[in-house]
């Protein structure tokens, strides 16, 4: 008895690994006008971006009270995020439903730092009133209230919260020292009070994501420093032309730093060369107060007192994109999602905006052809970005009237001044002026 | 330090080291603290007496060590290090101080000089208290004091503190450095990958879902227990029941003898199986075209008894075969199905020849199936076709026609019993009701003109009784075999009738029918009247194009068919429409012609005055259509020439354009003719007349540069010199080129070669196979939907595994 059974060939393509009959003829001379095509195509992906270019998803539930100062997603988890606000409250707030799950009425006066532990379960927050707090992310289950676990307090007030990547211990900014706790003792395990002989507040503290025990702080006397919390010392410090709002460093690129300056720019720095930084992101008409690392590590997002949002690729010193809306003022912080597919900003008028990282990104599920349609148009500007159309419509914004004015201003300042010091130099007989690299000025002088 | 330098010498002429080193050492004991006087009295041991030096020396070393250190930066070594010369500067302070004052006691006559020559030792201090008792206890002290090496001073806070972050900061720089391989890895990959590498335990399957089900919902949890109740929570508990079932029935049980006559029959099943394969494998293997030529005609002959005993015994199943073949005979003609025009056919086609061996015999079959079909519509046109189709009838008809006439020629040499008078005139009988009922059943036609219906074809054929002839008069459908019979044995105005479907005729007779004269007559009435209509008569009906009206003007010339029309495809209509009309086995024979024919011969019977008037109204027509004819003749090659045709010197024209364009076009056309105006500046003078038969003057060689003829510029090729029928414009388009050309080279390249080959080739699918195409528009970022990033993990500092190659 013979028995039929299903077979099939290796030669038809049965399975997805298997190549694919080319059904045309890739051979260039038979395509004479690919690069036209292709050129058009192009323009059209390009305006298209444009066109559906909505970055701002919507405005977290209605928002503080009071001008939002600080604000923290979990390490962990997409979905929470905790903000402090001006009014001392701290609100826990759900990013799917963009709602607020709950309200703290936390501290006294300005919560100025929140930060989840690493489990995710627990936030600190800190304030000006001399509190540290540790809070539960869900409720207590039986008076339905977020009841503080842990409370430390100093005299004086606090100014920056920043917990540990790896352990319990969590560090903290005050206006006399840079302290370093644990939960379970109510005392400081590490205390640095004086830092290179200055006592000026250190008004930011970060730990490092990868070397655990480095933490880098910034300091009123426009200074940046780098601790170590494993000897217990203090590793170097550089003082800059301006003060630092904030410094966060790369979570892929374990020397590198960005820190948001008041001097309208910012700046990354590789930590074994504090003498100068390795790129400046200019773009800003007025101080940056906030930064925050795409967690792959290859672009942030900047949060200005000039109303907008700026997104800065790490290798390009202009923003990719810019953000605003007419009713957000001056922002304060600003997240990166850990997907990194949104953009988390808190600004002065009390909101919590949510936004998408790529402006024109289509969210939800893609079918395979739509993925594979909107992959195609943006490899082709990617190709193409350097024609001066494809430039001139990819890199359009519209911004506001203020911003573009003061941007001409800027750029007339800085020639302005190019062109005094080229006359300085050019009839300079002494020798005493010389060009000056942009990234030389920024560094006024490194401590250790 | 200098200074110090310069004054040393002076020192030296004055003092002795010796003395030098005395006070030095007095002065040093004096101010210092024990430990700093027990180094120094280390140091003496260490080196000789040539101190001063030394210790100078040896401090500028500390420096540059220093230096060398803060460079190097090698952690504690260098830190302690660092302390040590820390001390040393430390002690350098107060030994400039000594040396001043040895100065100062130098230069003082009156300076005391009680230890002038001798060495100031511990033995001299304590000599006073030799002979004291406790004498011998401060000897053992000061002897464990002279061994040991005293521990060094502590430097100022501040600068330990500095040392220690400068030390610790270079640890940390270097801690950090290591991650440079995986940041640059990073940086220059054009993508990264952050979703989870899945693996085959991470995958859900089934399998998994189903091990890892835990009932939680209330129904869930009644479900489990009512299933493990009945033994039947999971499989194997399931197969257990079952087994246990099975052995409570006792089929599991058996008897010796009941096993043995299973066991027997298995064997020979068995047996019998093994033996039909083989004989199955054997015939399989012949290779004979002969064997496989009988095997096949057996096959068939075999269905055929089948078939014809199922027809003999159920003749209803003959018909629903018929009925079944015709269904698929039209399936296949609507379908086209043999023409790969199909769904299925495209896809497989599309698939190329990589499809198995099955499908292909498949398609194979199918065209050969159309193959087939083709060659049976041509040799049908053809008209030696044996098939029950109307064209095969048409042929008859005309043969028998040919016949009757024959034998109405010479209808006397019949023999046998047709010679009997009573048959003759039985025959004579026969015919005058054939004709008869010809002209019974055209006027009937006729009628059936005005009504216009086409119904009938689909009456049932069931309705027909060949006895009934009164009502068959009335119907218009005859049998395939019927109308062979009929036509066989009488004959018939075959040559008037033509097949159709719009109106038709049945004629059931098992009589012969001669038309005798009146046949003729038909014809000869037709002939002058439409020389057209009887060209088509004889020409094969097939071509005959289809009129309702039956009106002749508009049937279009034959001749058309001698002439393959290569902007037609292949001649599709004509040949469908006859073969669909045998649709069922009912045969449909259209009379236009002759329906037409017959008012028009009436009209002639009934009124002859016009005769004349219609046949100048017939020229007229025939005129127009031969108008026709001629057009139409022509050749199609003929057509397309005259459609595309081109004035003759359109190619003089074209050249003389091409060269207006290219001296318009030409950029060093200007300069050129600016050349040939500077001709002229040599105007004509001394030496430019020459006389008679004299040689043509020259140009003086030493004019000024001006007025020398120009230098012929170079002749530059244009693109489409070697194209004598095509224009290239070489103009510059200002437009394209700002917005498709760029000014420099854009960053990441380098130079304008690098750039271009990045640009050229396309992106698209187009230009592309799948995977390069894949790999071309690869996202910078791949990421789950809803996925962290964690930052960068120690894994990836780990050195990467070695390439391969």
């Amino acid at each position: 008895m013979k028995i039929q059974t299903l077979k099939r060939t290796t030669l038809d393509r049965e399975c997805p690994s298997d190549l694919r009959r080319a059904s045309r003829n890739l051979d260039p001379t038979y395509h004479p006008l690919q690069r036209a095509r292709e050129y058009t195509r192009a323009v059209t992906s390009a305006k298209l971006e444009r066109m559906f270019a909505h970055p701002l998803i919507g405005n977290l539930g209605n928002g503080h009270r009071d001008s939002v100062t600080c604000s923290s997603l979990s390490r962990r988890s997409l979905l929470p995020l905790v903000s402090g606000s001006a009014d001392g409250t701290v609100a826990i707030w759900d990013l799917t439903s963009r709602t607020q799950v709950a309200e703290i009425p936390a501290h006294t006066r300005v919560v100025t730092g929140v930060v989840f532990a690493v489990n995710g379960e627990t936030f600190y927050s800190c304030s000006d009133d001399g509190f540290i707090h540790q809070w539960t992310l869900h409720a207590n289950s039986e008076q339905q209230k977020h009841n503080s676990i842990a409370t430390w307090r100093i005299p004086g007030s606090f100014k920056s919260i920043d917990h540990h990547w790896m352990d319990i211990s969590f560090a903290t900014a005050s206006d006399s020292a840079v302290q370093l706790w644990t939960p379970e003792r109510s005392t400081p395990v590490q205390t640095y009070s004086e830092l290179w002989g200055s006592d000026d507040t250190v008004t930011t503290v970060r730990f490092h994501p990868v070397e655990h025990h480095l933490l880098a702080g910034c300091s009123a006397d426009r200074g940046i420093g780098l601790f170590d919390t494993r000897s217990g010392v203090a590793l170097q410090k550089t003082i800059l032309r301006m003060r630092s709002n904030d410094l966060q460093w790369n979570p892929m690129e374990p020397m590198n730093f960005v820190v948001a300056n008041e001097d309208y720019n910012a700046y990354t720095f590789d930590m074994r060369k504090l003498d100068q930084p390795t790129r400046i992101y200019k773009g800003h008409t007025s101080a940056v107060m906030s930064a925050a690392w795409s967690p792959t590590g290859r672009e942030f997002a900047t949060g200005s007192y000039d109303r907008t949002i700026r997104i800065f690729s790490l290798q390009e010193g202009a923003a990719r994109d810019i953000y605003h809306t007419k009713r957000m003022q001056r922002v304060m912080t600003v997240q990166y999602t850990l997907d990194h597919k949104f953009i988390i900003s808190g600004s002065d008028e009390s909101n919590l905006r949510l936004w998408k990282a790529r402006a024109s990104e289509k969210l939800g599920q893609l079918t395979t052809r739509e993925e594979a349609a909107q992959q195609y148009r943006s490899s082709l500007v990617k190709k193409y970005q350097h024609l001066p159309e494809i430039k001139r419509i990819h890199k359009a914004r519209k911004l506001p009237k203020v911003i573009k004015k003061q941007t001409a201003q800027t750029m007339i300042m800085k020639e302005s001044a190019d062109r005094k010091q080229a006359n300085r130099v050019k009839y300079d007989r002494k020798g005493e002026h010389s060009f000056v690299g942009e990234r030389k000025k920024v560094v006024v002088k490194k401590v250790d | 330090m200098g200074r110090k330098q310069k004054k040393q010498p002076q020192i030296r002429e004055d003092i002795p080291s010796d003395e030098d080193e005395e006070i030095d050492e007095d002065e040093a004991f004096n101010s210092d603290d024990e430990r700093k006087y027990g180094m120094f009295f280390q140091k003496r041991d260490d080196s000789d007496d040539d101190d001063d030096e030394d210790s100078d020396s040896g401090s500028e070393d500390g420096s540059d060590l220093e230096d060398d250190d803060e460079e190097e930066g090698d952690g504690g070594q260098y830190m302690l290090d660092l302390l040590n010369n820390l001390d040393k500067t430390d002690n350098d302070e107060p030994k400039t101080d000594t040396h001043t004052i040895t100065n100062y006691i130098k230069e003082d006559p009156f300076s005391s000089t009680v230890i002038k020559g001798t060495k100031l030792t511990l033995d001299a201090l304590v000599d006073d208290i030799k002979d004291t008792s406790e004498f011998g206890a401060v000897q053992k002290k000061l002897k464990g004091m002279m061994g040991k090496s005293a521990t060094s001073t502590p430097a100022a806070r501040v600068i330990t503190e500095r040392a220690q972050r400068r030390v610790n900061y270079q640890q940390q720089s270097k801690e950090v450095s290591s991650w440079i391989e995986a940041v640059q890895e990073n940086r220059q990959a054009e993508t990264l990958d952050f979703r989870p590498h899945m693996e085959g335990a991470n995958k859900i399957t089934t399998e998994r879902m189903i091990d890892s089900f835990v009932p939680t919902t209330d129904f869930e949890r009644e479900m489990h227990e009512a299933l493990k109740a009945a033994g039947q929570e999971d499989e194997a508990a399931l197969i257990r029941a079952e087994e246990q079932a099975i052995d409570a029935l006792g089929e599991n049980e058996i008897t010796l003898e009941e096993y043995k006559q299973r066991r027997g029959q298995l064997a020979k099943m068995r047996a019998l199986m093994f033996y039909e394969e083989q004989k199955r494998h054997h015939i399989n293997k012949i290779k004979s075209k002969k064997y496989r030529r009988i095997r096949k005609k057996q096959r068939e002959r075999q269905k055929e008894s089948e078939m014809e005993a199922g027809i003999a015994e159920n003749p209803e199943l003959e018909r629903e075969l018929q009925e079944k073949e015709e269904m698929e005979r039209m399936k296949e003609r609507m379908t086209l199905a043999h023409k790969n025009t199909s769904k299925w056919a495209k896809h497989i086609l599309k698939r190329g020849k990589n499809v198995d061996l099955d499908t292909r015999k498949a398609l194979s079959a199918q065209l050969r199936r159309g193959d087939d079909l083709l060659k049976k519509m041509k040799t049908s046109r053809n008209g030696d076709d044996s098939d029950d189709s109307d064209d095969d009838l048409v042929a008859t008809a005309k043969k028998v026609l040919e016949d009757t006439e024959s034998n109405d020629a010479d209808g006397e040499e019949q023999k046998g019993l047709f010679k009997l008078a009573f048959m003759q005139r039985g025959l004579q009988r026969e015919r005058e009701r054939a004709r008869q009922e010809a002209r019974e059943l055209l006027m009937e036609l006729e009628e059936n003109e005005r009504l216009e219906h086409d119904d009938d074809e689909q009456r049932p054929r069931d309705d027909l009784k060949p006895e009934d002839k009164s009502s068959a008069r009335k119907k218009k459908v005859a049998s395939n075999a019927e109308m062979t019979d009929l036509l066989n044995d009488g004959a018939m105005i075959a040559s008037t009738l033509q097949f159709g479907s719009t109106t038709a005729t049945a004629v059931e007779s098992s009589f012969s029918v001669d038309l005798g004269s009146s046949a003729s007559e038909f014809t000869k009435v037709m002939k002058p009247s439409d020389t057209v209509g009887s060209q088509e008569a004889s020409g094969p009906p097939a071509k005959r194009q289809k009129n309702e009206k039956g009106s002749v003007e508009r049937h279009t010339p034959s001749h058309s068919t001698q002439e393959d029309n290569p902007w037609l495809p292949f001649e599709k209509k004509e040949k469908k429409e006859p073969s669909k009309k045998v649709k069922s086995n009912n045969v449909s024979v259209s009379v236009e012609s002759a329906v037409t024919l017959i008012p028009e011969v009436r009209q002639e019977d009934v009124q002859p005055k016009n005769v004349a008037e219609t046949d100048i109204n017939k020229d007229s027509k025939q005129t127009g259509e031969n108008n026709k004819k001629s057009i139409t003749m022509l050749s199609q090659e003929e057509l397309v020439r005259r459609a595309f045709a081109t004035p003759g010197d359109a190619e003089e024209e074209f050249a003389l354009e091409k060269k207006e364009f290219e001296e318009r076009e030409d950029p060093d056309n200007k300069k050129r003719k600016r050349n040939e105006n500077k001709k002229e500046l040599t105007s004509s003078g001394w030496g430019s007349w020459t006389g008679k038969g004299a040689p043509p003057p020259q140009l003086p060689k030493n004019l000024p540069k001006k007025f020398q003829p120009p230098p012929k510029l170079p002749e530059r090729q244009r693109q489409d010199a070697a194209k004598p029928r095509v224009i290239l414009s070489e103009r510059r388009v200002k437009r394209l080129a700002d917005s498709c050309m760029i000014a420099e080279i854009p960053y990441p390249y380098k130079t304008r070669e690098e750039y271009e080959r990045a640009m050229a080739g396309g992106i698209g699918r187009e230009w592309n196979v799948t995977n390069s195409f894949k790999d071309m528009t690869r996202p910078e970022i791949l990421v789950r939907p809803g996925q962290v990033i964690q930052p960068i993990s120690k894994r990836m500092k780990q050195s990467r595994a070695p390439a391969k190659f």
